[in-house]
């Protein structure tokens, strides 16, 4: 009995302590949950078969969907919606071998899987609809025709839960069941030929009325995809929420608080004044209004439209999570570590520093953010150091016109307040900071290619660029410390230090000693004082200093020869990019053809001369080759079967390479990953990748010219009713050679042919003589 | 004479054939043989041409020199007839003209030519010879006729511009403007004007003429 009794307490005690365990379990769970192991993350790829409709062709996938016009229709528009097939079957393929696109991974696995579980009473619409993860840092996602809908990385970074990510799917497959994508697009045929209830219309009034046909549309995705989330079993709370990631869209995933001390070291100190003390919080415009000329309803009265459809509801009852709370905080992570990445690679670079920056406020020491960091300063001082290039006084022109949109007093968000940061530090202090940055993430990960290769990189622009040398450096801390006793010297200074150690002093030396009491000092002569003991930092800096001595020297001489002897030089180092480079092997990444022709109405893209010609391309190019025994292996994400991830995934790297090839012109070590290029090199057995591109033109000609001539001057009547009675033609033809292993570019051929007819010889012609320029042996 | 400068025209066109490599021209197809048909109006000042043609025929043979040339012969015939516009001219024979001749094609580059399909400048030197068989009165014992054969050779020079296609991998088609004036008396039939006469009338002939010609790329 005793026995029973201390039984009793002893399971009492235990349930009270559960009851208190319980909650404290729970939050753990979520906690960890929340914050999954990424210690080991490394960048997002395709896996697994690629699927089927990537393997169907743009031309079957056209003749597929023609097949479901309806001949009974106006004659007028049945060709509208045949051609409505032809772009769309052209333009998503663009998006699906873009190497922008990701499939099988676990983002769209995870994706794929809240689908299942939203249409698991409508399995014949789910076996249509295929979901995939497009790597872009904007917050959207769209749906085809087709069936196919993207959803972007972007839009995975601000979910707060599974349901908003159910009703955004819901939204968009809304949009392909009725049919959307094609009823706007004869809507906008009707508008422009003032058919049907647009006849008597002007045109501004027929351009209102097709945009509000466009938002109606919207309205019926967001009805009838909640009508969708409630007959799930996800909480219908969700659809309320999810226009609040859409009302925040432009904003970053997070609002955590920066300070500049992230980028300073115990030598390092920026300038109080670099950071903005005030900023101006984030904050959705409730009294957005409606724009009459705008496709979609204002965010504002979306949301006030579902709070309402969620009030009628008898039953408010779901779950946020139905699929995995685990995998769903999992997948956020990985995309919000991939949107750092994203962002360098959209040359955004300072939301990538500031993603970074917050992912490593909640992963400190996390390997892959560290590099991505190293990447994007190292950017920043690429960018920094060419501020006079034509891209920024591009970038100048259109800041220009934004004036006043960005307060660099008072900037907005904490992310507004890093960025007035990072555009307050000058070039040099930049350089100096992701120098010794990549340097300590360097010795952290010495094995690591990449960060080794931008240190160099790094040391080469603070010599070359900046024209700094060891000399300009404070090598001990000496002068450091007679600062700072300067600086305590002063009583007003003394007040306004934040403790009384030497590193307190100095920072008030910094922030409150006129220039005459510095010395002319700068802040940043002061940050390598450590890095100056390191021998194998010394010795990489010194050797950074010869190399930008010779270059000066170079450029004193070339500047010393004559004006003759300057343009031979320049036609040589022209000549051997265009002269025979005396390869064997080559690998051609998609090869791209579009034929625009501007006497269609529609678009000006000739879908059918586009993937003809493309075909043909490919076809002259293998011709080509195997006359002048080049090995010539083209990556055709056109041509893929179920087994080309690899492929898929190659294509993503090398575009992504290409982008920033494109963004840094000159011959400077990219911002890029060079073991992924060597792994791709190795891959291949070659480092030469090649770039084809042929646009070929179609006009009216004027005739006007020829007009004249045929009457001034009856002998050239033949040739001019020729010209006459054909359209222009035009063709422009690029190639690109570059060397992976050194990033540049070893043959470059444009050439452009006026007013002549595209034909297959002349591709032929040309083609030919590309690949032959580069197998023939090299002129010594 | 002429035969030396034959010789050397033979051995200065074969020259850049022997040290050519064996790939190039389209898809490693170097050698062009064909013909064509030239017009010229019946200028009979720069401001003043008859609406006649004369009429050119001719083959010819080119090889592909490099990414922007070819270099061949050409072999022209063609006739002119006398006419009230040129008195002077003893009899009213049709004039025969055998032409050969070496043309330089150089495809231009910065339309986007390259040999032998685009947009092309051309300069010729040809060899060019005519005879007459004429007819002439003369009076010694009362008046009489006769026959006279007149004969004379000629050097002349002539750029072009035109446009050069292919159609099926083998036919090349080409058409342009050739402007062209003689350079050079080489012979004439002792005694008679008719190297002068001759001089002017090529004159008049190759100031400007419209060409059409086909060949085919071997």
């Amino acid at each position: 009995m005793r026995e029973n009794g201390l039984n009793v307490v002893i399971f009492i005690h235990m349930k009270m302590v559960f009851k208190l365990l319980f909650p404290i379990l729970m939050l753990a769970q979520i906690l960890h949950a929340q914050k999954p192991d990424m210690s080991h993350y490394k960048p997002a790829e395709s896996r697994g078969p690629i699927p089927k409709d990537f393997l169907i062709s743009t031309i079957d996938r056209y003749q597929q969907a023609k097949k479901g016009i309806d001949e009974n229709q106006n004659k007028e528009l049945q060709k509208a919606e045949e051609q409505f097939y032809l772009q769309t079957s052209y333009q998503v393929d663009q998006i699906r071998y873009s190497g922008s696109v990701l499939v099988n991974d676990t983002m769209c696995m995870y994706v794929n899987m809240v689908a299942d579980s939203l249409l698991a009473h409508e399995p014949e619409l789910r076996g249509k609809i295929h979901i995939y993860i497009l790597r872009s840092p904007v917050v959207n996602a769209f749906a085809t025709d087709q069936g196919a809908i993207f959803v972007t990385v972007g839009l995975l970074t601000r979910l707060h839960n599974e349901a908003e990510l159910a009703y955004v799917l819901a939204h968009e497959i809304i949009h392909y069941k009725r049919r959307h994508v094609l009823s706007g697009y004869i809507e906008g045929v009707k508008m422009q030929e003032g058919l049907g209830q647009y006849e008597a219309m002007t045109f501004e009034n027929r351009f209102l009325k097709k945009h509000r046909y466009a938002r109606s549309q919207e309205s019926q995705a967001d009805d009838e995809g909640f009508e969708l989330l409630v007959k799930s079993n996800y909480d219908p709370h969700a659809a309320i929420t999810a226009f609040d990631i859409l009302a925040m869209a432009d904003f970053p995933f997070s609002d955590t608080a920066f300070s500049k001390t992230f980028f300073e070291t115990p030598f390092l100190y920026f300038p109080a004044k670099y950071q903005p003390d005030t900023i101006k919080p984030l904050k959705i415009d409730e009294d957005e209004r409606e724009n009459d000329f705008a496709t979609h309803p204002s965010v504002t009265k979306r949301k006030k439209t579902m709070i309402k459809k969620f009030r009628k509801l008898t039953d408010t009852t779901g779950a946020y999570f139905l699929v995995s709370t685990d995998l769903f905080y999992k997948v956020k992570t990985i995309a919000r570590f991939e949107e750092c990445l994203l962002h360098t690679n959209e040359a955004s670079y300072f939301d990538a520093i500031y993603s970074n920056y917050t992912m490593q406020k909640i992963y400190p020491n996390n390997f892959y953010l560290e590099k991505e960091m190293v990447r994007t300063m190292y950017a920043i001082a690429l960018e920094k150091n060419r501020a006079f290039s034509f891209e920024n006084l591009q970038e100048l022109f259109q800041s220009l016109m934004t004036v006043g949109s960005v307060d660099e007093e008072k900037p907005l968000g904490e992310q507004g307040r890093m960025r007035a940061f990072v555009n307050k530090v000058d070039a040099k202090g930049w350089n100096v900071a992701a120098l010794q940055y990549a340097w300590m993430i360097h010795n952290k990960y010495p094995s690591d290619r990449d960060i080794e290769l931008w240190c160099h990189a790094l040391f080469k622009e603070l010599t070359v660029k900046n024209e700094l040398r060891p000399k300009d450096f404070q090598q001990n801390d000496s002068l450091y410390l007679k600062l700072g006793e300067r600086a305590s010297m002063d009583t007003s200074i003394v007040r306004k230090m934040k403790g009384n150690d030497a590193y307190a002093r100095f920072h008030a030396a910094i922030d409150y000693l006129s220039k005459d009491s510095l010395g002319e000092y700068k802040y940043w002569q002061f940050a390598l004082i450590n890095e100056m003991k390191d021998s194998s930092f010394v010795k990489l800096f010194r050797e950074a200093a010869v190399y930008a001595d010779s270059i000066e020297l170079t450029d004193s001489l070339y500047y010393e020869k004559s004006s003759r002897d300057r343009k031979k030089i320049r036609r040589d180092k022209d000549a051997m990019v265009t002269g025979p480079q005396g390869l064997t092997k080559v690998v051609a990444v998609n090869p791209i053809y579009i034929a625009y022709d501007y006497t269609l109405e529609q678009s000006p893209v000739d879908v059918m001369n586009s993937f003809n010609g493309r075909k043909n391309l490919i076809s002259e190019m293998q011709y080509s080759a195997s006359k002048c025994n080049l090995n010539l292996v083209i990556l055709d994400p056109q041509n893929m079967d179920t087994g080309s991830v690899g492929l898929f995934n190659d294509l993503m790297i090398i575009n992504d390479w290409f982008d920033h090839r494109t963004e840094f012109k000159g011959n400077v070590v990219l911002p890029f990953s060079q073991q992924k290029l060597d792994t791709l090199c190795a891959k291949y057995g070659t480092s030469y990748f090649m770039w084809n591109a042929c646009f070929a033109y179609k006009s009216k000609r004027t005739g006007v010219f020829w007009r004249a001539l045929t009457v001034a001057f009856l002998p050239i009547a033949p040739h001019a009713i020729y010209k006459l009675s054909t359209k222009r033609e035009d063709l422009y033809l690029l190639t690109i050679v570059y060397d992976f292993k050194t990033g540049k570019a070893v043959y470059v051929q444009r050439t452009e042919i006026d007013k002549q007819k595209v034909t297959r010889e002349r591709v032929r012609l040309h083609i030919y003589d590309m690949i032959n320029q580069l197998s023939s042996p090299k002129k010594k | 004479m002429n035969r030396l400068f034959l010789s050397l025209l033979l051995y200065v066109s074969l020259l850049p054939a022997l040290f050519a490599q064996g790939r190039g021209g389209y898809a490693g197809k170097k050698i062009i043989i064909g013909g064509g048909i030239a017009y010229s109006p019946f200028f009979t000042s720069i401001t003043d041409f008859a609406t006649r043609y004369n009429f050119q025929y001719g083959a010819n043979a080119f090889y592909i020199t490099g990414r922007y040339s070819q270099l061949g012969f050409t072999y022209d015939r063609f006739s002119l007839t006398n006419n009230h516009l040129f008195k002077d001219l003893p009899g009213d024979e049709n004039i025969q003209n055998t032409q050969i001749g070496i043309t330089y094609r150089m495809f231009r580059q910065n339309r986007g030519g390259l040999a032998p399909i685009g947009k092309f400048f051309d300069i010729s030197l040809g060899y060019l010879s005519s005879s007459c068989q004429a007819k002439y009165v003369y009076s010694w014992y009362g008046t009489s006729t006769g026959d006279a054969s007149l004969k004379s050779t000629l050097i002349t020079g002539s750029v072009a511009f035109g446009t050069q296609g292919l159609c099926y991998d083998v036919l090349l088609l080409n058409t342009g403007v050739r402007m062209g004036t003689p350079l050079y008396l080489l012979s004439d039939t002792t005694g008679s004007e008719f190297g002068a006469f001759m001089t002017q009338r090529i004159m008049m002939k190759d100031l400007f003429s419209v060409f059409f010609g086909a060949s085919i790329l071997l």
